[in-house]
This record gives structure tokens, C-alpha cells and sequence, in this order.
């Protein structure tokens, strides 16, 4: 009875930690609960009699592979930066080239470059909602009549320094930096 | 993961030779006991990357390590061909057992060299 009970909190701990894994917006995070995943994997083999597989899962599920993806992630670089705008309506060429002109863009491009991430710079069409909702922008600019607004995730910590970077800088332009959390709206 | 922390730096050199000991007796038991070659070489191998992690370093010669790895696998091609066709393991049974324990040291060995061929390999790779 007592080792039902375990294999089922086991099993739901297993389930919880996969959930996890994917919705949240650190990959670091979702590397760890990776590793508690794989731990809770092996205790359950040992409760189906496997220790060999546990030891194995044990070993390899939460030591070397998350020390590989880790690894990854140091490499991992690329910062999507969106921008979107209704007053975009055909975009074109020359379009973007003025565009990428744009001052806070640059900056915020150094800034990536400065942080050793390769910033990459995306031009929709869509309405902010949509661009919030459906893609995996790290940051979203949205150009609205006299002033620009910054969308940043509430747990991408490099927007609380992109913000600080940009209070201690005069600018001409008004800014505005706007958080969100995951799942709720703005 | 750049900048070095002592404490991991520390508890690491603590467990050191726990792991070491840890990996040699699941290798050594692997024949009546859970455990085996393959799960105490991981455990050996999970030791180097301990290493890796405290002082990423790049002061293994990876063709050594290649060659060694290579060596092994031919030992563990050759030794039941020595042992197991010509008969011997019907012959003299005492030996059974040492020769378990050794495929499994054998298979130890090169699985913790390959795991740590694929980490290093991986971790000092650079672009271009």
C-alpha cells in the first residue's frame, strides 16, 4: 500500500517537473527541473526493481546531461528582438532600413553585443497582443505616435538592466518599459 | 558557470575520492549486485566533468585519451576471444567469476573515457 502511494507521488512529482520544464521562461530553471525529473525517474526504477536502470538514470539523466545542456546554454546567444507596429503597413525594404536607423534599437543592439548575445531583430505586422502572445520575442518594441514602448518579460532579468541603462541616459524619445507576466495579459 | 565558486570548488574536492571509490565498487560488484561497467564508468566519468565544472581547463591531451580509449575497446574485443572460444570458461570455472569482474573493468573503463570525450569535446569546442 505504502509503496503505491509512493510510486503515485512519485509519478505526479514526474508530471509536475515535466510541466514545468517547458513553461518556464529561464532555461536554466527548466534545466534543473529537468534534473529533478530524472532523479524521480531512477526512485521510481528502483521501486519497479530496475536498479541498474536507476543507477544509469541516476547518473547519467541528471549529472551529465544537464551538465551538457548547461554547457548549451552558455553558448546560447541569439536575443529576438521584435518589433511591431500598426503604422507598419506594407513593409519594405527601405522601411526597416530607417527603422533600424532608430536610436533605441541600437542602443539596445549594443547593449546585446555587450552582453555577448547576438542580437537579431524581427519585423511583424502583427498587434502587440498577438506578437506577446503567440511568439518567442525576448523583447518587443512598439512604436506608437511619439514615444516607443518596451515590452519585456517580467523574469528576463536583462530588461531590468536594458531600463536602467536607459533612466540614466537622456533621451529624446519617451520610453516606456512595460512588464508581463507569463499567462496574464498586460 | 565562468566565474569559480568556492563552494562548489570545495565540496567537489571533498567528494572526490568518494566518487572514485563509489565508481571502482559499483565496477567491481556490477557481476552480483546492481551496477555493471557501463553504470560505474558513468559514475567515474561524471567525476572528470566535476573537474570540468571547478576548473574548466584544457589541459587533457584528447588524442591520448582517444588512443587509450581505442586500446580498451580492443582488450574488451580480445579477452573473450582468449577466454570464451577456445572453451576455457567450461574448463576451469574458477576463473568465471575474475573474468566477469574484469569485462566489467574493461567496459568501465572505456565508457567513463568516452563519456568524458564527449563533454570536453563538447564543452572546449569553439567556432570556426
Amino acid at each position: 500500500m505504502n509503496t503505491i502511494i509512493a510510486e503515485a507521488a512519485l509519478l505526479l512529482v514526474m508530471a509536475l517537473m515535466a510541466l514545468l520544464t517547458i513553461r518556464t521562461q529561464i532555461l536554466r530553471m527548466a534545466i534543473v527541473y529537468m534534473g529533478i525529473f530524472s532523479l524521480s525517474a531512477s526512485l521510481l526504477y528502483v521501486f519497479y526493481r530496475a536498479p541498474d536502470v536507476a543507477i544509469a538514470e541516476a547518473v547519467i539523466g541528471s549529472g551529465l546531461v544537464a551538465l551538457l545542456y548547461l554547457s548549451a546554454l552558455k553558448r546560447y546567444r541569439v536575443y529576438t528582438i521584435g518589433v511591431v507596429g500598426s503604422n507598419m503597413p506594407n513593409i519594405s525594404d527601405k522601411h526597416i532600413l530607417e527603422i533600424e536607423r532608430n536610436a533605441v534599437i541600437h542602443d539596445i543592439a549594443d547593449f546585446c553585443v555587450e552582453r555577448e548575445r547576438e542580437p537579431q531583430t524581427v519585423f511583424s505586422q502583427e498587434s502587440i497582443d498577438e506578437a506577446l502572445l503567440n511568439t518567442n520575442y525576448d523583447i518587443v518594441i512598439e512604436e506608437h505616435d511619439g514615444g516607443i514602448r518596451l515590452y519585456g518579460h517580467d523574469e528576463n532579468y536583462l530588461v531590468d538592466e536594458l531600463e536602467l541603462l536607459f533612466s540614466i541616459r537622456d533621451r529624446d524619445t519617451e520610453l516606456e518599459v512595460v512588464r508581463f507576466r507569463a499567462g496574464a495579459g498586460i | 558557470m565562468t566565474e569559480k565558486s568556492s563552494i562548489i570548488a570545495t565540496m567537489t574536492g571533498l567528494l572526490y575520492p568518494f566518487v572514485v571509490l563509489f565508481g571502482f565498487y559499483i565496477i567491481a560488484n556490477g557481476h552480483n549486485s546492481p551496477g555493471g561497467g557501463f553504470q560505474g564508468g558513468s559514475v567515474i566519468a561524471s567525476l572528470f566533468i566535476a573537474r570540468y565544472l571547478v576548473l574548466p581547463a584544457d589541459d587533457f591531451d584528447m588524442d591520448t585519451l582517444h588512443h587509450v580509449e581505442k586500446a580498451f575497446l580492443v582488450l574488451l574485443l580480445l579477452l573473450p576471444l582468449v577466454f570464451i572460444f577456445p572453451g576455457l570458461h567450461l574448463m576451469y570455472e574458477q576463473f568465471n567469476v575474475p573474468y566477469l569482474i574484469a569485462m566489467n573493468f574493461l567496459i568501465g573503463m572505456k565508457v567513463s573515457l568516452g563519456l568524458t570525450i564527449i563533454v570536453f569535446r563538447f564543452g572546449f569546442f569553439r567556432e570556426g
